[in-house]
C-alpha cells in the first residue's frame, strides 16, 4: 500500500464516515483512492466533495494503527530468539463524542452499534487548508454508550473495530 | 490469468489485497506492458501486481 506523499507543515485533523443506514463500504484498493472513492466521503472543509459521507463530531481523533503480538522462537544454543510480528489486529478506536440525538452521525453510529454487521467506511482526513491526506478503513461499531450525568454535558462513548487489512492511505 | 483478471479481482476484493495480488498468476511481461490512470483502483491493484511480479527483460545479444 502506497504512503502518503505529501507532507504537511501542520494541519487539522477530523473524521468522517459514510452515510446511509446500509452502506456500501469502499473495497480494499479503493481505500488507497481519493478521487472519487475517499474524497466522496470527505467534506469540502477538508478538500472533498462530502457527497456520500458527513462528518463525526469527535472530541479528538483517537489513535489507530496496530497492535501488533509477537511470537519468539528459540533456537538451542543461539544467543538470541527470533521475533515475529504476528496477529497483528487493527487497533480499535474508542471514542467519545457530545451525545446530541438530533446528529444524523450518531444516530447512524447509534444503530451500527445496535446491528454490529454494518461496514462502514470511516476517514480520518488531516489538512494544512490546501492539502489534505486521508486515512480511510472499514469498520464495525461495538459497545455504544450515553453518559447522561447530571453534572457534565451528556457525552457517548462508542467503538470502531477496523476490518483486518481493510485501510489505505490517499491525499489529493 | 490475464492481468486485467487479476486487476478486476484485486480491485473488487474486501480481503488482503497484498495477499491477493501475490496469489494471482500473472505474466510478468505483460503487467510491465500494463499502464492504468494515477489515482485509481486499477492503479492500486497495477502497482501490487508489478511488486509481486517484477520483470526483467531479457539480455539481446548480437554476434558478429
Amino acid at each position: 500500500m502506497a504512503a502518503p506523499n505529501k507532507i504537511l507543515p501542520g494541519f487539522s485533523a477530523s473524521m468522517w464516515m459514510q452515510t446511509g443506514a446500509t452502506p456500501t463500504a469502499l473495497t480494499t484498493a479503493n481505500l488507497s483512492v481519493w478521487t472519487a472513492q475517499v474524497a466522496t466521503i470527505v467534506g469540502t472543509v477538508a478538500n472533498g466533495t462530502g457527497a456520500s459521507g458527513t462528518l463525526l463530531p469527535v472530541e479528538a481523533v483517537p489513535a489507530f494503527g496496530q497492535d501488533d503480538a509477537v511470537a519468539s522462537f528459540m533456537v538451542a544454543g543461539s544467543r538470541q530468539s527470533d521475533k515475529i510480528p504476528t496477529q497483528s489486529a487493527p487497533t480499535s478506536l474508542t471514542i467519545t463524542a457530545a451525545w446530541n440525538p438530533s446528529d444524523a452521525a450518531l444516530l447512524l453510529i447509534r444503530g451500527d452499534a445496535a446491528s454490529g454487521v454494518i461496514d462502514r467506511t470511516f476517514v480520518v482526513a488531516a489538512t494544512d487548508g490546501a492539502t489534505t491526506t486521508a486515512y480511510a478503513f472499514n469498520g464495525r461499531v461495538s459497545q455504544f454508550q450515553i453518559d447522561a450525568a447530571p453534572g457534565a454535558e451528556a457525552k457517548c462513548t462508542f467503538t470502531v473495530h477496523p476490518r483486518g487489512n481493510q485501510y489505505g492511505w490517499s491525499n489529493t | 490469468m490475464q492481468v486485467s483478471e487479476a486487476i478486476e479481482i484485486i480491485v473488487g476484493t474486501y480481503g488482503d489485497i497484498e495477499s491477493v495480488a501475490r496469489s494471482l498468476p500473472v505474466d510478468a511481461a505483460e503487467v510491465a506492458g500494463t499502464t492504468a490512470q494515477a489515482d485509481t483502483a486499477e492503479a492500486v491493484a497495477l502497482a501490487l501486481l508489478m511488486k509481486y511480479n517484477p520483470y526483467t527483460p531479457s539480455k539481446t545479444t548480437t554476434k558478429d
